[in-house]
């Protein structure tokens, strides 16, 4: 603050500046008089007294000069001068500003978008009051009835519970599915949440006097509402009961699980309640729900979390347990949540850790680029550096006019890589899988990301500033004024730490290279290439009959009618069902076994006829599913090759039986179908053992329709199969649309992500690599000119001189690629738990990353070199 | 570039510890406003012509204090009748007096132990 009001003093103080020096002088000339008057007083004459007080004063400009240096940002001052000359360098060179701020922004804005990704994942604390008190219980599931003992306990400030599940939502048009979140009335109050419109739940119902009440999400109010201030007070049905909307959360608020975003809240029902409609509000004290509670300040996580597991053991003790899950030796754990907890946006920490490492090497390239250009500049300045040496310049002042330059510059490009980072961060997003939820994350440049873009932009600006400035300033640099031959030998020029900086840079962008091309090239061997021939034909549509409103029978019948209906429309070529699903966001598996045998754990799902034609999995043996394997027929299965082999060896399975020890009954299963082993629900294990029941002789609960069709417009058939299904019944959502060929890509979304970005680093650091090395090569050639121009004058042909110049590359690219590769070599080994079916010296990568580099560096030097054989020998011999 | 506290000192303060003069300055204004004639003559009286406060270092010191905002200037007519610039001490002059005041002290008394004991 004392600095602020000095601040404010200083600048008053340049307002009034005539006035200081008037005020000043009035001020001396008044010092000097009561001297002078003193010393009348002595018996001097008025005139001599005069005198001595002037001579005792000394020199009045010191002391003005000296005043008003007190008032003055003498610094500033300096800054600003520095800048001025700084910028007035960059408009007289607009090619070398421009490319050093380019080169800058992409390497600053593609770590700012990183980072924001990891910091919205790692460090960023949640939107909620207190956030680092707040702890979540493990195991994830809590019996309300202990939940209610915690709250009365009074280890912690408060408790809440949350559950989740997908509703069928309506308001004005046909059905639609929403994650709604089921909370516990305390909910927003704990959490400290204001929200934007309306005030939570209301009084009554935090009360415990449960009302049908619903919160929505910001972004769900925004998509559905279109941001209408007017909701509040709306009704909406969910699962086709009616609630009341009081109120939509805060725009930053998604949920305490990152990447988490649920379109609504609503209240948990008091115990002993249910609502038909809706089994997930029901209130029951053996019900369990996820907790999270807020620790009491006085109170560590390590007291806290004693006294909890003595609350369980003691209910463990005095209840009639075991109850459902709980079991004697349980234990609770805190878990601490102040930055939320991961939920699906915690497969990508390594992978952002892994693209951290890979954008570092990119930005260090791009300092190296710029600090080769400074460096060629200021040897090109070494004549104006000198001159100003010598007319009394400090070293220190030359440096710190070096620095500001270099400075201005990494902020200039710090500036352009904000937008940058806005734009690699909606490409980050884009890779995240979105279906069956959506995961949400806000990577929007906050004051967090700003902060560490500006603090990376002086980072960068003193790093590849620092060594230029010491470099070129270095010595006497008035004596080298005499010397008037500087630029004649072209010794003076290539200086050792130039040819440093571009064999490092050639290096590392190899080593990136190489490095993406183990990503891409783990990439394409993770793609399943076993089975879904154009996938991007086959379309996806999961449906939702809430079975708080559909009977069994009701969705059997729904489901046979659909298919009938969508087989027959043009355009498709096939469809079935499928419980779950290839690559679905639900997996089962099953314990299967024949008698004497040892049991297998299957993947299974449950499917109609015509599937595996749908999804492309060839039959092997017997037969497809048909119509008549409907309720009450023979239970049928159909295996795949491994299954077949794991149970029967190499023994026909067909018409043979195997066993559900566990499960969903019938529980006995004749073998009808053997089909080709294919990845079905992970792309990163080979093919399991795998077995597919007929959906008709069970009861679908949320199948995926599967569509492949005859064409490859699949947006008119995707319009014409949703017609379909408003044809049958409006009353049940259908949702995740997709193509397989989607879905596959969001399998592999961590893989895709590493691989597609690492290459774009690669790229980016092989040009920033052909650049330093064209201007390395261009400026030696251009210091040379007098050399070259002799050498031609003497006889030497084109060749020769390319010849010349082309071996003082090579030498340079050769060091840097042996240099690379070795490098490359060690980071493959860090990475080899990272890449699949690649080894981490795979020559494919190698060569076509040494390959993609030597076809650079060919052009970065064919150019300059090119330029210099049709060196004019007369004109070269003149130009000094 | 700053200039160290030391230059303020002047000629005779050379060898005095640096923010002296501000010091000096501050607790001759304790008694009330003076102008800058006054406040060197105040000083010199007071260390019995020890200490002489070099003119080209107090005017200045007492621009570095304005800026610092431990003094406040204002023009006022001087016993001998001229327009003179009256110096006061400010609530944060105050302050800063004190506390240096106090720091003074302690440097004082330990160097003299080290004087009298090592």
């Amino acid at each position: 603050v004392a600095l602020w009001r000095e601040l404010g003093r200083r600048l008053a103080f340049l307002k009034r500046q005539f006035r200081f020096e008037r005020e000043l002088d009035a001020e001396i000339q008044f010092h000097i008089e009561t001297r002078a008057d003193e010393l009348v007083a002595t018996g001097k004459t008025r005139s001599d007294a005069l005198a001595q007080a002037h001579r005792e004063f000394g020199s009045s400009a010191g002391v003005r000069e000296d005043a008003r240096a007190a008032w003055q940002f003498s610094w500033l001052e300096d800054l600003f001068a520095d800048l001025r000359y700084a910028l007035r360098g960059f408009r007289r060179s607009p090619a070398f500003t421009l490319t050093a701020v380019v080169s800058l922004a992409l390497g600053i804005g593609a770590s700012s978008a990183i980072f924001a990704a990891l910091d919205a994942v790692l460090w960023k604390p949640l939107p909620v009051a207190d956030p680092h008190s707040l702890v979540r219980f493990s195991p994830g599931a809590l019996p309300l009835e202990f939940v209610d003992q915690l709250r009365r306990s009074g280890i912690f400030a408060d408790v809440i519970t949350t559950a989740e599940d997908g509703l069928s939502f309506a308001y004005d048009d046909r059905a639609e599915r929403v994650v709604g979140q089921v909370v516990s009335p305390n909910f927003f109050a704990f959490l400290g949440i204001e929200p934007i419109l309306g005030q939570g739940f209301t009084g009554d119902v935090r009360a415990g006097r449960w009302a049908p009440e619903a919160v929505l999400s910001y972004r769900f109010w925004k998509r559905r509402f279109a941001g209408d201030p007017g909701v509040l007070g709306r009704v909406i049905h969910l699962n086709a009961y009616p609630f009341t909307i009081v109120g939509v959360s805060p725009p930053p608020f998604f949920d305490l699980t990152q990447g988490f975003d649920p379109e609504l809240r609503l209240p948990l029902l008091p115990d002993g309640r249910e609502l038909s409609q809706i089994r997930l509000l029901s209130g029951s004290i053996t019900r369990s729900m996820a907790a999270i509670a807020r620790l009491k300040p006085t109170t560590t996580i390590t007291q806290a979390e004693a006294a909890a597991d003595a609350q369980l053991q003691d209910l463990l003790r005095t209840t009639g347990l075991p109850r459902g899950w709980m079991h004697r030796d349980l234990h609770v754990r805190l878990v601490p949540g102040g930055t939320g907890w991961s939920g699906a946006l915690g497969q990508f920490h390594t992978p952002l850790f892994v693209l951290l490492a890979l954008v570092t090497l990119v930005l260090l390239i791009a300092c190296a680029n710029v600090a080769n250009m400074l460096l060629a500049r200021g040897t090109a300045r070494h004549r104006e550096l000198a001159v100003r040496a010598s007319i009394g310049a400090a070293r220190v002042r030359l440096v710190r006019q070096m620095l500001a330059e270099s400075v201005l510059l990494a902020l200039c490009g710090g500036a352009l890589g904000v937008a940058v980072a806005n734009w690699a961060a909606k490409m980050l997003v884009r890779f995240l899988p979105q279906g069956h939820t959506n995961i949400v994350i806000d990577l929007h440049p906050d004051v967090r990301v700003l902060t560490f873009s500006l603090l990376l932009s002086l980072i960068t600006g003193l790093l590849f500033g620092v060594v230029p400035a010491l470099q070129v300033t270095r010595g006497d640099l008035a004596a080298s004024l005499k010397a008037n031959f500087a630029g004649s030998v072209g010794e003076s020029c290539g200086t050792g730490i130039r040819k440093t900086l571009v064999v490092s840079q050639v290096a590392f962008s190899l080593v990136l290279l190489i490095v993406a091309g183990l990503f891409v090239r783990t990439l394409s061997n993770l793609r399943p290439d076993d089975f879904h021939v154009r996938a991007d034909r086959v379309l996806l549509f999961t449906m939702k009959p809430q079975r708080e409103l559909y009977n069994p029978d009701r969705v059997r019948l729904l489901a046979a009618e659909l298919l009938h209906r969508v087989t027959r429309l043009p355009g498709v070529q096939s469809a079935a069902l499928a419980e779950n699903g290839p690559l679905g966001s639900r997996s089962d598996v099953r314990l299967l076994e024949v008698p004497g045998g040892d049991p297998v754990h299957a993947a299974v799902d449950w499917i109609t006829p015509g599937f595996f034609e749908t999804i492309g999995v060839p039959r092997i043996a017997g037969r497809d599913f048909t119509e008549g394997d409907a309720q009450g027929a023979l239970p049928v299965v159909i295996v795949n090759a491994v299954l077949a082999r794991a149970l029967f060896n190499n023994e026909n399975p067909i018409g043979r039986t195997v066993n559900m020890p566990q499960g969903r009954s019938p529980r006995q299963f004749t073998i009808v179908g053997i089909v080709a082993d294919a990845h079905y629900y992970d792309v990163h294990t080979p093919p399991p053992p795998a077995a597919w029941f007929a959906i008709q002789q069970d009861t679908p609960y949320m199948p995926t329709l599967h569509v492949r069709t005859a064409t490859a417009d699949t947006n008119s058939v995707m319009a014409a199969v949703r017609h379909e299904f408003d044809v049958v019944d409006r009353g049940f959502p259908v949702f995740n649309i997709k193509t397989l060929g989607v879905r596959i890509d969001d399998a592999l979304s961590r893989e895709r992500m590493v691989a597609e970005i690492s290459a774009a680093f690669g790229v980016l650091a092989l040009l920033l690599a052909g650049v330093g090395l064209y201007g390395i090569l261009a400026y030696s050639i251009s210091c040379r000119t007098r050399e070259i121009g002799i050498r031609a004058a003497l006889g030497s042909t084109a060749g020769g001189i390319v010849r010349l110049i082309g071996r003082e590359a090579l030498i340079l690219v050769a060091g840097g690629a042996v240099a690379g590769i070795a490098i490359s070599v060690l980071a493959g080994r860090l990475l080899a738990r990272y890449v699949f079916g690649v080894s981490s010296t795979d020559l494919v990568a190698l060569v076509a990353s040494a390959g993609a580099m030597l076809l650079v560096a060919t052009i970065a030097v064919g150019i300059p070199a090119y330029r210099a054989s049709r060196v004019d020998p007369l004109v070269a011999l003149r130009s000094e | 570039m700053g200039r160290s506290a030391g230059d303020v000192s002047g000629r005779l303060q050379a060898d005095l510890l640096p923010g002296t003069l501000y010091l000096m300055i501050l607790r001759t204004l304790r008694g009330g406003p003076l102008h800058g004639y006054a406040i060197a003559r105040r000083i010199k009286d007071a260390s019995r012509d020890l200490v002489d406060v070099d003119d080209g270092s107090l005017y200045p010191a007492l621009n570095r204090m304005l800026v610092k905002g431990w003094v406040k200037a204002e023009w006022g007519v001087s016993e001998n009748n001229r327009k003179a610039r009256f110096y006061r001490l400010t609530p944060d002059g105050r302050k800063q007096l004190d506390s240096e005041a106090k720091n003074f002290d302690q440097i004082v008394r330990a160097v003299q132990l080290v004087m009298r004991t090592a």
